[in-house]
């Protein structure tokens, strides 16, 4: 438990440092209320209607603002005015966030490895798929009686999931990739996703929260209203000591009549050749 | 052009994103954000890429000599959430001027901070003073 214990004990060296104010304020970001709405609207098989974009641009920007001076600022609203602290907050947020898998002890030694060298050993750093569940909820979906299509902004990645009762592919379930192989099944009004089929080189997390190639992910995605709830699951017993449950997040609907789904541009990571320091953030 | 700065960032304010996406980072281990620099050269390459949108500027010095620099920034996803296009904003040939951090390993190169476009205008990308009002606004 040494490495688990290292772990805990610098993320709350850092939280002191930071103050409790930046952590309530996270807290309050992520659990915004669900939007006011009518009823869950319901596609013509019953089913509940998870077409649609979901979510803000997937620019990955925050909100710019023009000042009196007439300057356009697209930085972030950094504590002290100081962008260092930008990314390093951001890291912390990721470091002690409200949930963190539980390794077994053998393993924690190797997640403090990977989070202190994440610039090298990270391969989402190195233009790599975040892969599931690391990208998070899809910002669109394409909803058929038959299966469901999730569209994301990051690397223009989409996933067919058939809900038409098909066991996993025997070969691609036992394939490794960045995404896996899905399949899904309504439970109610819920889609619940099973994945399999994973590489060992995508993380589940920012903090060098690695997993084994045998993890299976279990999404689960219901609508209440004109909000999107997406819950992943992670079940890696090779590494892990229980599943790890991972927050949830919530999409409103994107009713916007601009909105669209814009290529991301190609990933070119020339900073790694430059880099003097083992900081990340 | 401050009233379509701030039309495009009222626009904008519609399509934020719900939950931010993890950002690169290592900018620190890359720039010193204490060894500044401002640069004013023509502009020669745009790479609307990811994770950051670089571009490539030539300097030229008193005395005639020209350095290729490679300015660094966010990705090409904070730019369009501003509302500002590459074709629009960056134009191969004219003149900018370039407020960066520079690299910690001295190579030439560096992290925007401010753009002064050909126009006069300013894009700041760095929020760095605690005391600007708009900063409250967010």
């Amino acid at each position: 438990m040494r490495g688990y214990k290292g772990h805990a004990a610098a993320a709350a060296a850092v939280i002191c440092v930071v103050g409790l104010a930046g952590l309530v304020a996270m807290q309050v970001r992520e659990q915004r209320p669900p939007a006011a709405g009518s009823g869950t609207p319901r596609t013509a098989d019953g089913k509940p209607d998870l077409s649609g974009r979901w979510g803000g641009g997937g620019g990955g920007g925050r909100r710019p603002v023009v000042g009196e001076d007439g300057v356009l600022r697209i930085g972030g609203n950094y504590r002290k005015g100081n962008p260092t602290n930008g990314e390093r907050d951001s890291g912390l947020e990721q470091r002690v966030g409200p949930s963190y898998p539980l390794y077994k002890p053998e393993h924690w030694e190797r997640v403090d490895y990977l989070d202190n060298h994440g610039n090298v050993e990270d391969s989402a750093f190195h233009c790599m798929p975040a892969g599931v569940p690391r990208i998070g909820p899809p910002i669109k979906i394409v909803q058929t009686p038959t299966e469901l299509v999730f569209m994301y902004q990051a690397r223009n990645t989409w996933r067919v999931i058939p809900v038409d009762g098909r066991p996993h592919d025997p070969v691609n379930s036992r394939d490794q990739t960045f995404m896996g192989d899905s399949i899904g099944r309504w439970e109610g009004d819920t889609l619940v996703v099973d994945v399999v089929g994973f590489n060992e080189t995508s993380w589940i997390g920012w903090p060098g929260y690695f997993h084994s190639g045998d993890m299976r992910v279990e999404e689960r995605l219901r609508r209440d209203g004109n909000v999107l709830i997406y819950q992943a699951t992670v079940h890696d017993s090779e590494v892990l000591q229980e599943p790890w449950v991972m927050p949830e997040r919530r999409l409103n609907l994107n009713t916007s009549p601009r909105i669209t789904y814009i290529e991301d541009p190609p990933c070119l990571e020339t900073d790694s050749a430059n880099l003097t320091t083992r900081e990340r953030g | 052009m401050r009233r379509t700065f701030v039309g495009l960032a009222g626009a904008i304010a519609l399509f934020v994103l719900t939950v931010p996406l993890a950002a690169h980072h290592a900018t620190q281990a890359e720039f010193d954000k204490d060894k500044r620099a401002t640069l004013t050269g023509t502009l020669t390459k745009v790479m609307w890429v990811n994770p950051h949108a670089m571009w490539e500027m030539e300097v030229t010095d008193k005395a005639g000599k020209v350095t290729k620099w490679t300015i660094v920034a966010a990705g090409p996803g904070a730019f369009r959430a501003a509302g500002l296009s590459a074709k629009d904003y960056f134009k191969i040939g004219q003149t900018y001027t370039a407020s960066i951090a520079l690299a910690r390993n001295g190579s030439n190169r560096g992290h925007i901070i401010t753009w002064v476009m050909p126009d006069g205008k300013k894009i700041n990308l760095w929020w760095e003073d605690p005391n600007d009002p708009v900063v409250g606004k967010l």
